[in-house]
C-alpha cells in the first residue's frame, strides 16, 4: 500500500511540475512565436500582394467575423493614412491538406492584385509548384472582384498545374471564397472604424 | 578523471549514430544541410543534458515501477520547451526540421540514457554523459549534413551569426564549388542519406578494427 501511494505521489508531482513549467514557457513564447510566424510565413506573402505601404500592418490589422463564426484577419495597406489595398487569408481543401493563400485586393478599382501562398502541403514537384511564378502570375491580370475563377478543365480560364488539378482547383476555390467575403463585407473593410 | 571519460566516450567510442547506431531517424531526415544537422544536434543535446541531470537528481525518489512513466514525462517536458523556444527564436529551423523536433521524445537516446545511465549515477557524471553524447550527436549530424549538402547542392548553409539570434533567420548559403560543378542531387534525397550513413558506418568500423 505504501508503495502504491509513493508511486502516485511521485508521478503526480512530476507531472504537476512539468505542467507548471510548460504553462510558464507557453506564456513567455506566445508573443515571439506569433511574431516569428508573421515574419516568416505571412510577411513575404503580404509583400507580394500589397502595393507600397507606409503603415505597420500588424498594428493596423483588424478582424471581421464571417457568417460561420470564424475570424478573418484583414491587413490594410495605407498610403498617407488612406487605405489603398487590403490583404487577407483564405483557405480551401487541397490534395495534401488545407491550402492557405493570401489575397490582395485594390480598394479603389476593386480588382485582385495578386495571390501569395502562405501554407501548403501539396505533393512536391506537382501541386507544390503553385508557389512558383508562372502559376501565380495568372492571377495578376487585374481581375474584378466579381469574377469567378475555375481551371480550364472546369470551363474556366486558369491553366492548372500539370498533374495537380485538385491543387489548382483549391487555389481557385480559395480566391472565389475570398471574393465573396470581400463583397459581403466591403463596407466594413473600406471603413474599419465604423463598426 | 571518470568525469572526463564519461564526457569523451560520447565523442568517439560511443558516438551515437555511428557507433551505438541510435537516433538514426533524425540522423537521416535532418542532415540535408549543415544548418539542419547542427540545429537538430543542439536541440537533442539540450534535451539530453537537462533530462539526464534532472533524472539523476531525483533518481532516489522515483519508484522503480513507474520509472519509465516518470522518464517520459520529464523528457517530453524538455522536448516541448525546445519546440516552443525554436518556434519563438529560430523559426527557420522549425520549418526545416518539422516533426522531428517533437519526435525527440521517442528518440531512443534520451530515454536510453535515462534508463542505462542517469538513473544509476550521480548528477555530475550524468551531466558529463549527456553533454558528451549530445555533442557527439551534433558533430555526427553536422558532418553528415556538410557531406550531403556540399556534394548534393554545391552550397553550404551557415547559420547567420552576424546578428545576435543567429538562428532566427534563413542561413547564409555559401557556394563551395565553381559554377561548373554539377550537384549530385541524389545525396539530398532519402536514399542518399542511407548511402552516406552506410559509407561512414563502414569506415568507422574499418578504423575501429585496427
Amino acid at each position: 500500500m505504501r508503495e502504491v501511494i509513493k508511486m502516485l505521489v511521485v508521478l503526480t508531482m512530476v507531472s504537476a511540475v512539468s505542467g507548471l513549467a510548460l504553462g510558464f514557457m507557453n506564456k513567455i513564447t506566445l508573443d515571439p512565436i506569433a511574431q516569428a510566424e508573421f515574419k516568416f510565413a505571412k510577411e513575404p506573402a503580404l509583400k507580394e500582394v500589397l502595393p507600397e505601404y507606409d503603415n505597420d500592418l500588424v498594428k493596423d490589422q483588424f478582424t471581421i467575423k464571417e457568417k460561420d463564426g470564424t475570424d478573418v484577419v484583414v491587413y490594410p495597406a495605407k498610403q498617407g493614412g488612406k487605405i489603398v489595398a487590403v490583404a487577407f487569408e483564405s483557405s480551401a481543401k487541397g490534395f495534401g491538406g488545407d491550402v492557405w493563400i493570401m489575397v490582395g485586393i485594390d480598394l479603389e478599382k476593386d480588382i485582385l492584385r495578386g495571390i501569395g501562398i502562405v501554407k501548403q502541403s501539396e505533393t512536391p514537384g506537382m501541386g507544390a509548384r503553385m508557389v512558383e511564378e508562372p502559376f501565380k502570375a495568372q492571377f495578376k491580370k487585374d481581375f474584378p472582384v466579381s469574377s469567378v475563377f475555375a481551371v480550364k478543365a472546369d470551363g474556366g480560364k486558369i491553366d492548372a498545374l500539370s498533374g495537380a488539378t485538385i491543387s489548382s482547383r483549391a487555389v481557385c476555390g480559395a480566391i472565389n471564397d475570398a471574393f465573396k467575403f470581400y463583397q459581403d463585407n466591403s463596407t466594413q473593410i473600406k471603413n474599419p472604424q465604423a463598426k | 578523471m571518470r568525469l572526463w571519460n564519461e564526457f569523451t566516450k560520447g565523442l568517439w567510442k560511443e558516438i551515437p549514430p555511428f557507433r551505438l547506431v541510435l537516433g538514426l531517424c533524425p540522423a537521416l531526415a535532418c542532415s540535408k544541410s549543415m544548418f539542419d544537422g547542427f540545429g537538430m544536434g543542439l536541440a537533442l543535446t539540450f534535451v539530453l543534458v537537462c533530462s539526464n541531470v534532472l533524472i539523476s537528481a531525483i533518481r532516489k525518489i522515483i519508484p522503480s515501477k513507474v520509472r519509465i512513466a516518470v522518464f517520459i514525462v520529464i523528457v517530453a517536458t524538455f522536448v516541448i520547451v525546445v519546440e516552443m523556444s525554436l518556434k519563438a527564436w529560430a523559426y527557420p529551423l522549425t520549418l526545416s526540421l518539422g516533426v522531428f523536433i517533437p519526435l525527440i521524445v521517442v528518440n531512443c537516446i534520451p530515454l536510453g540514457r535515462a534508463e542505462a545511465f542517469s538513473s544509476k549515477n550521480g548528477v555530475a557524471l550524468s551531466f558529463a554523459d549527456g553533454l558528451g553524447l549530445g555533442l557527439g550527436y551534433t558533430l555526427s549530424l553536422t558532418f553528415l549534413g556538410i557531406l550531403r549538402e556540399i556534394f548534393g547542392t554545391g552550397y553550404l548553409s551557415v547559420p547567420n551569426i552576424a546578428f545576435s539570434p543567429g538562428f532566427n533567420m534563413e542561413p547564409n548559403k555559401i557556394a563551395v564549388f565553381s559554377d561548373a560543378f554539377l550537384p549530385f542531387n541524389f545525396l539530398t534525397m532519402a536514399p542518399g542519406a542511407f548511402v552516406c550513413l552506410g559509407v561512414i558506418l563502414g569506415l568507422m568500423s574499418l578504423i575501429g578494427k585496427k
